[in-house]
């Protein structure tokens, strides 16, 4: 079982042997870091196969659950595991073309951050979920900066200052436990935590709310997030939307089903709050990405308002909903993923990502294209591709629970977006005078957009494949109970 | 299996395949699609169970069999009339779109129903959006957006449905009228929302006019059929339609934006004749949809041989054709004949039908007005390209292509076979009607129109006569998309990059939602 702990140990470790590397075997650079992280990729599927059958509990050192270090993988969080893992996979590939400048630095950074997002999927235990938290956070801070250019200085500024804040509100929020219930462990916190007065159950689920969802970018807490994206190189911008905003999201869900539990989140009225909060963020952001001159930053947007949709469906609480969430939230991952690393071949060639800018690129850069168009077409949520599979059935939850208008305002919000993504596709394509013969499509940027891509069709293609295998992931959610055992190994 | 496979599946081969064989392909796929639908029999269907509903992927009957025949004929001679045009992207496309408007006759579930409209739209997008002209950029687009809130209003209407009644079975709605009327309202450009119709179908090159003229609407009345016939009040609607496109038409000079006004007009008479409620009624709207794909398209290949030839579309430029290209000329006037409801011609037929099922007389008056305008329209198309004498001639500048006579011929000789044996299209319905189709009193009133539209002609001709003239069309969904982008402005400026605005933000969403917790 020793495996587990190898999918954080062997980021982490790669990341801090290439400052050695990069000083004695410059040649292989590439090499070492392909070999680390397909041997991690591999890792990682082996281990999601296993704890999809059976969960995965794993004692650090062997010590006992109450006091030592706990890593828990049960099928929601083997979902993101796989997703992660899989698209950082992709990224990596992609940015040993892509990136030029600091090219070790931005490796060790991307590592960490990889080592951070898989803590935070693993872990049972609330003050390293805290670390790993932290860990992410810091080295996107970094990598957001690594332009070093004004405008990347300006975002990662703001977004150290937000994210801090959050940071702070997050401790805060685990301090309180620990006073109130004396443990740190998930699965005992969460027993205790039923003694916990209303109050304080209320006071801490607010700051773990706003510190995550400034993250995950709900609005009005989204604000710095155009500004990052606006500079920032895209393999950082796809990771960002694919892995920082999705552990943020997957840290909260854990956190508010296991600790304060079903029950709860209808109870208080936290139900309620979420689906209007999230139809409020994904209009506006849809309606901020609609006047958007820089793809990167329509980009961003977008991903703010399928954030919208994803927690509006995990606040519905029900097995349906769940399902409903965690498929859109896998199909977003691709889609945005695809999006993002497509736009970087644009970029790479043109470098800028002025929309205007982009007239003929659909002749020069043919695969490229297609792949931005089919990608984007899904992400509308036009059938018969993945993102309409999975907004359907996320509106039919919504409905199902009677909460009409959101439900209604979703289907708005796909006009808003082909209205945006249209605009794109339309320059993409419309016929443009100057010769741009010299652009080209390298085949280590090309390959893992095509990847993407094809996992874009594959799910569109097969669209009952993915919830069936999905089905069986709202267990030991919505029964917290099961994941408190299966913690406490009970 | 649904017969739109064949061509989903052609499309992804076409694309594939090397420039010679594509269209030897795509002619073998539409004989191959036409077989297997007239092969189908009403006990054949396909159910996969998908999520936790059944996709109903194939039922049959005879209404949706024969539009499905129409429809892949007219595939057919469109893929022989644009032989010499067509690229890769043609053929592909236009796979898609015709497999998606044959599949969706044939599947049995609002799902699939709803995934084969957008597929329509999606591939339907890409044909109008053409980089030769420049103005299908702006015009793609909005066709892809007005498309798009019929398709959002559609899946909403669906979706109310579903979770009213439980069921996703494909049968005339219960719930969520107001939202199945305007989806289907659009698709099938209902006057006032038709604006997207004109202006995409007057401006892509020819070839892909055809093909477009003959589907999206017609996937409308065909829905309008499935989901709201009987809708009482819809007939009324079908008549404004009819006489106001009829009259919109009248005053286009550009002869395929005439045609596509009279598209919207004859789309009128089929909401009419299906708002009845009757089977005598749906089954007339049905044969006149047929009809209308094959007089129709027929008119679109016709004018498009004149825009080859001679480069010209404006009927303020063309006059005397009729000595150059006889053959043409010929074709002409049967399709204007059939449309304008001549005995001996298709139209004849299901105008005469339609004339039966309505009973209601403002509705025939109605039907009887936009007749006297659909001839007199044509009369004009006919008189001023074929019979005007010109001062300057009209030169011809491409050769004649025999794929395009050959194409126009097949479908001549079938809107002759439907005018001269009525009966094959009423028995192949089992329509039960006893009309003498022939006998002097239809005769007479099949001419009365024509012969009315002959004086007015006459008298008004200084009226009539094309000028030059500026088109202004008001549009008044524009003025939505003005509040949209103001409302987007305001939000961006919210966003002044200032870090304690952003903080302010934060800690207020914080408190906000803490004293909101603290007191629910």
């Amino acid at each position: 079982m020793d495996r587990v702990i190898w999918l954080i140990i062997l980021p982490l470790l790669t990341a801090f042997s290439l400052g050695l590397i990069k000083v004695y075997f410059k040649r292989y650079f590439n090499h070492i870091i392909i070999i680390s992280s397909t041997a991690h990729i591999i890792l990682a599927f082996v281990v999601a196969n296993q704890a999809i059958k059976e969960p995965i509990v794993y004692n650090l050192g062997n010590w006992s659950p109450l006091l030592g270090i706990t890593l828990v993988i049960d099928s929601f969080s083997a979902l993101f595991l796989l997703a992660i893992v899989t698209l950082a996979y992709l990224v990596t590939i992609y940015a040993i073309k892509f990136i030029k400048r600091d090219k070790p630095k931005y490796h060790t950074l991307f590592l960490l951050l990889l080592t951070g997002a898989i803590g935070i999927v693993i872990t049972g235990d609330l003050f390293n979920l805290y670390v790993f938290f932290e860990v992410v956070s810091i080295s996107s801070y970094a990598l957001a900066a690594l332009n070093k250019d004004k405008e990347s200085f300006e975002g990662a500024f703001k977004y150290l200052i937000l994210g801090s804040i959050s940071g702070i509100l997050i401790l805060l929020a685990i301090i309180l436990i620990y006073q109130s219930t004396g443990t740190l462990n998930l699965a005992q916190a969460a027993v205790k935590f039923k003694e916990v007065p209303r109050n304080l159950k209320v006071t801490i689920l607010s700051f773990y709310l706003i510190g995550f969802a400034s993250k995950f970018a709900l609005v009005p807490l989204h604000s710095y997030l155009a500004d990052v994206y606006s500079k920032a190189s895209v393999t950082f911008t796809a990771l960002s939307s694919g892995l920082v905003l999705k552990t943020s999201l997957y840290a909260l869900i854990r956190i508010v089903y296991i600790l304060f539990g079903v029950e709860f989140i209808i109870d208080s009225g936290l139900q309620d709050i979420l689906i209007y909060w999230g139809t409020l963020t994904f209009m506006v952001a849809h309606l901020l990405a609609y006047q958007q001159n820089s793809l990167r930053r329509l980009l961003g947007y977008s991903s703010i308002a399928h954030m919208g949709y994803i927690i509006i469906a995990f606040a519905l609480a029900n097995k349906g909903a769940i399902i409903a969430g965690s498929y859109h939230l896998t199909n977003h991952i691709i889609m945005k993923g695809a999006l993002f690393l497509a736009t970087g071949i644009f970029i790479y060639n043109l470098k800028d990502d002025q929309i205007s800018k982009l007239k003929g690129i659909g002749r020069t850069l043919p695969y490229s294209s297609l792949i931005f168009t089919i990608a984007a077409l899904a992400i509308i949520g036009l059938p018969p591709f993945n993102g309409f599979v999975s907004k359907w059935l996320i509106i039919k939850q919504v409905l199902e629970a009677n909460y009409s208008i959101p439900a209604f305002l979703i289907l708005i919000g796909s006009l808003l977006s082909l209205i945006y993504y249209l605009r794109v596709i339309k320059e993409l394509y419309s016929k443009s005078n100057d010769e741009k013969s010299q652009f080209k499509e390298p085949l280590m940027l090309k390959l893992p957009t095509l990847i993407l891509g094809l996992f874009c069709l594959l799910l569109s293609l097969l669209p009952s494949l993915a919830p069936k295998l999905l089905s069986s992931l709202p267990d030991f959610l919505i029964n917290r109970n099961n994941y408190i055992n299966l913690l406490l190994r009970r | 299996m649904n017969p739109g496979i064949i061509y989903l599946l052609g499309a992804g081969l076409l694309f594939f395949t090397k420039e010679k064989s594509r269209e030897f392909i795509a002619i073998v796929l539409s004989l191959l699609a036409i077989a297997l639908i007239y092969n189908l029999s009403e006990n054949q269907s396909l159910i996969i169970p998908f999520l936790d509903f059944n996709l109903i992927l194939l039922k049959v009957d005879q209404i949706s069999k024969l539009i499905g025949l129409a429809f892949a004929f007219f595939g057919l001679c469109s893929m022989i009339y644009a032989s010499k045009l067509a690229d890769r992207k043609y053929y592909t496309l236009s796979q898609l779109y015709i497999g998606s408007s044959i599949a969706i006759l044939f599947v049995g579930d609002f799902f699939s129903f709803y995934v084969c409209w957008e597929l329509m739209t999606i591939s339907s997008y890409f044909l109008i959006f053409n980089n030769e002209k420049h103005i299908t950029k702006q015009t793609s687009y909005y066709y892809f957006i007005m498309q798009m809130v019929g398709a959002v209003s559609l899946l909403w209407g669906i979706l109310l449905q579903y979770t009213q009644t439980g069921s996703l079975e494909l049968t005339s709605i219960e719930y969520g009228l107001p939202f199945f009327l305007l989806a289907v309202g659009i698709k099938l450009a209902f006057i006032g929302l038709h604006t997207w119709l004109p202006q995409n179908y007057s401006n892509v090159p020819f070839h892909i006019s055809v093909l477009l003229s003959a589907y999206t609407t017609k996937v409308g009345v065909y829905a309008l059929y499935r989901l709201l016939s009987g809708t009482k009040l819809l007939g009324y609607a079908g008549i404004i339609t009819a006489i106001l496109g009829v009259f919109f038409a009248l005053r286009q000079t550009q002869v395929r934006k005439l045609l596509s006004y009279h598209i919207i007009s004859q789309i009128g008479y089929m909401i009419t004749a299906i708002s009845v409620g009757t089977a005598l009624g749906a089954n007339g709207g049905v044969i006149h949809l047929i009809n209308n794909v094959l007089y129709k398209g027929l008119l679109f290949m016709v004018i498009g041989v004149i825009i080859y030839r001679t480069g010209k579309e404006d009927l303020v430029e063309l006059g005397g054709l009729a000595k150059k290209l006889p053959l043409l000329t010929c074709y002409a006037i049967i399709a204007a004949l059939s449309i304008a409801g001549v005995p001996f011609l298709s139209g004849h037929v299901s105008k005469l039908i339609i004339k039966k099922a309505v009973h209601n007389p403002i509705l025939s008056w109605g039907l009887y007005l936009a007749g006297i305008g659909t001839a007199l329209s044509f009369l004009k198309v006919i008189y001023f390209t074929f019979f005007r004498k010109l001062d300057k001639e009209v030169e011809l500048n491409e050769k004649s292509d025999k794929a395009m006579i050959f194409a126009m011929g097949l479908i001549t000789s079938l809107i002759l076979l439907i005018g001269l044996k009525p009966n094959l299209l009423t028995d192949f319905l089992a329509l039960d009607i006893d009309i003498h189709y022939f006998s002097l009193k239809y005769i007479w009133k099949g001419i009365e129109p024509i012969i009315i539209a002959i004086i007015i002609f006459k008298v008004a001709h200084d009226l009539i006569t094309p000028h030059d003239h500026k088109a202004i069309i008001p549009d008044y969904y524009l003025l939505l998309e003005k509040g949209v982008n103001y409302l987007s402005q305001t939000l961006s400026n919210l966003h002044n990059g200032d870090l304690s605005r952003y903080l302010l933000w934060l800690i207020s969403t914080l408190l906000i939602l803490w004293i909101g917790l603290l007191s629910a």
